[in-house]
């Protein structure tokens, strides 16, 4: 078991008097992409929120160990450390995580030096180019707001690989896209995977992305992990109801006969 | 709607124009003005206008032009110091307020309360009384309450960003409080914040000139628009030109700078 990447063992988190998500258990090899998926308010980005930690979310029970460390037993100037370079986050708004009106390469740089890494200009400019911003450092160039939505999320999710983080938390990362990006982010994130090895927890209502992506799926109700295995085990032979009406409830184009 | 946005655009630039005329009219009333405003004299006491002196002559013969050209300055200087002022107070007091939150927001707040709590100009006059004339102790008295507004509005923007991903962010490049306040917060809410000091000009010169008019803000001999009203009141039905030509430049300036924030917030809207 101590293989695992990061392993989240009962954790109960909460913002105030009720817990948001409940004894919550599952553990993520290197490498391996989990999808979490749910309805609205089912306490999927607490889950992310949680492992981030830059919140004021409190943990109420369980923990969460990384590479083998227990994530609450690090001081907080190390922890803030660890993200970034271990952990990376795409926000449910990632074009939101640029200030509007700061120049993006300034952002970049500023980003890299907390972090005491070099700002490379080709590296990112790389970064760029497979995530399908060809002009890379002319886009730099720009503030935030005056750039599209969409330019700005592919723009946040190259920031957040910049890092190259062992695990990265996704955070509905393609809620805000159109259907043609969505899929292009979906498939740079695989390719992330493959040449990194980085290992992904997305967290989606959207069931067709988990099922193209995912190595393993989790279910989650209420604030509970209620269901939790293989892709094809979630597809084939769903154990809950609830997990089961999901699946029934995917929009399809055609129906079938 | 573009249409709209041009004719709102169209607005701000000639109230901008007209604000401009009249901050340069302030700037180099020193040359512009044709006499001494300071100069009295004897015979030539309560003159109408004239090719000579073209708003008249005052109680004492002094230029009424001269006076109310310099007197320009002293009124829009001493008002774009106490909006300056009471902004950049405000800005910090309400980033405080808003990024911190807690101890700080409570005390810091409360106190913004306090000042609020009574008109404005009730406390103006109580303090300037307080302090004694001159043009200082006039400022300090509108400044109290003042930076209030400012602290308000700053604060309650800073709440609505504090919280943005991009805050956090700067977080984890291991930003301190300040660092975030400067680069982060203090940029996203400057123009809300600089809007309303637009707007604040027109009622801060009403303030100074009214002050001035009660005998706590400028004292005499120097030019100062509500004083000049105040001392030329008494002799109104004799010389009406005394106390109309300051009276009208306090309306045309308060009208263009209160037309000027206007024009820039509806602009602002619209987009």
């Amino acid at each position: 078991m101590s293989d695992l990447l990061l392993k989240i063992n009962g954790l109960s988190a909460s913002y105030g008097d009720e817990d948001i998500i409940k004894d919550v258990s599952f553990g993520m090899l290197p490498g391996e992409i989990v999808c979490i998926v749910g309805e609205s308010g089912s306490g999927k980005s607490t889950l992310v929120k949680a492992i981030h930690g830059m919140s004021d979310l409190q943990i109420t029970g369980g923990n969460i160990v990384f590479e083998g460390t227990d994530l609450a037993t690090l001081p907080s100037k190390v922890r803030r450390k660890l993200m970034g370079n271990g952990i990376g986050l795409i926000p449910q708004d990632p074009g939101a995580s640029f200030n509007p009106i700061r120049k993006l390469d300034v952002q970049f740089k500023e980003s890299l030096a907390g972090h005491d890494m070099p700002y490379d200009e080709d590296k990112i400019d790389k970064m760029l180019k497979t995530i399908g911003l060809a002009d890379g450092k002319t886009v730099l160039k720009n503030r935030p707001f005056e750039l599209s939505g969409g330019m700005n999320q592919r723009i946040a999710i190259a920031a957040a690989m910049m890092f190259e983080p062992r695990l990265l938390l996704c955070d509905e990362a393609t809620s805000a896209l159109d259907v043609t990006t969505a899929g292009a982010v979906v498939e740079e994130l695989l390719k992330i995977r493959e040449s990194n090895g980085t290992s992904i927890l997305l967290v989606t209502h959207h069931l067709g992305i988990a099922k193209k992506m995912a190595d393993n799926i989790g279910i989650m109700k209420n604030g509970r992990l209620i269901e939790y295995g293989s892709v094809d085990k979630i597809f084939e032979s769903p154990e809950n109801e609830y997990t089961r009406n999901l699946i029934r409830d995917v929009p399809r184009l055609k129906k079938k006969k | 709607m573009k249409k709209q946005k041009a004719k709102l655009r169209k607005r701000v630039i000639i109230a901008a124009v007209f604000a401009g005329i009249l901050v340069l009219i302030a700037v180099f009333s020193g040359v512009l003005a044709p006499n001494d405003p300071y100069a009295t004299n004897s015979e030539l006491i309560r003159q109408a206008p004239s090719a000579q002196f073209l708003f008249g002559t005052d109680n004492l013969g002094r230029c009424v032009l001269s006076r109310v050209l310099i007197g320009a300055r002293t009124t829009i200087a001493s008002t774009f110091f106490l909006v300056a002022i009471s902004f950049i107070i405000g800005m910090i007091v309400g980033m405080l307020c808003g990024f911190y939150g807690g101890i700080v927001d409570d005390i810091l707040m409360r106190i913004a309360d306090l000042m609020l709590a009574f008109p404005q100009m009730v406390v103006a006059i109580a303090v300037a009384g307080i302090l004694g004339g001159g043009l200082g102790g006039a400022m300090i008295a509108l400044g109290i309450t003042m930076w209030t507004s400012f602290a308000r509005l700053a604060r309650s923007h800073t709440l609505s960003i504090k919280n943005e991903p991009y805050i956090t962010a700067a977080r984890l490049q291991g930003k301190n409080g300040l660092q975030i306040m400067m680069t982060h917060i203090m940029p996203n809410i400057l123009e809300p914040v600089l809007i309303n000091a637009l707007t604040q000009i027109g009622t801060t010169m009403i303030g100074i000139s009214g002050l001035s008019f009660l005998g706590l803000g400028v004292v005499a001999p120097q030019a100062e628009w509500g004083s000049m009203i105040s001392e030329a009141r008494a002799y109104i039905q004799i010389a009406p030109w005394a106390v109309l030509f300051p009276a009208a430049a306090t309306v045309i300036t308060i009208i263009v700078f209160n037309y000027l924030g206007d024009a820039v917030m509806e602009y602002r809207k619209a987009e």
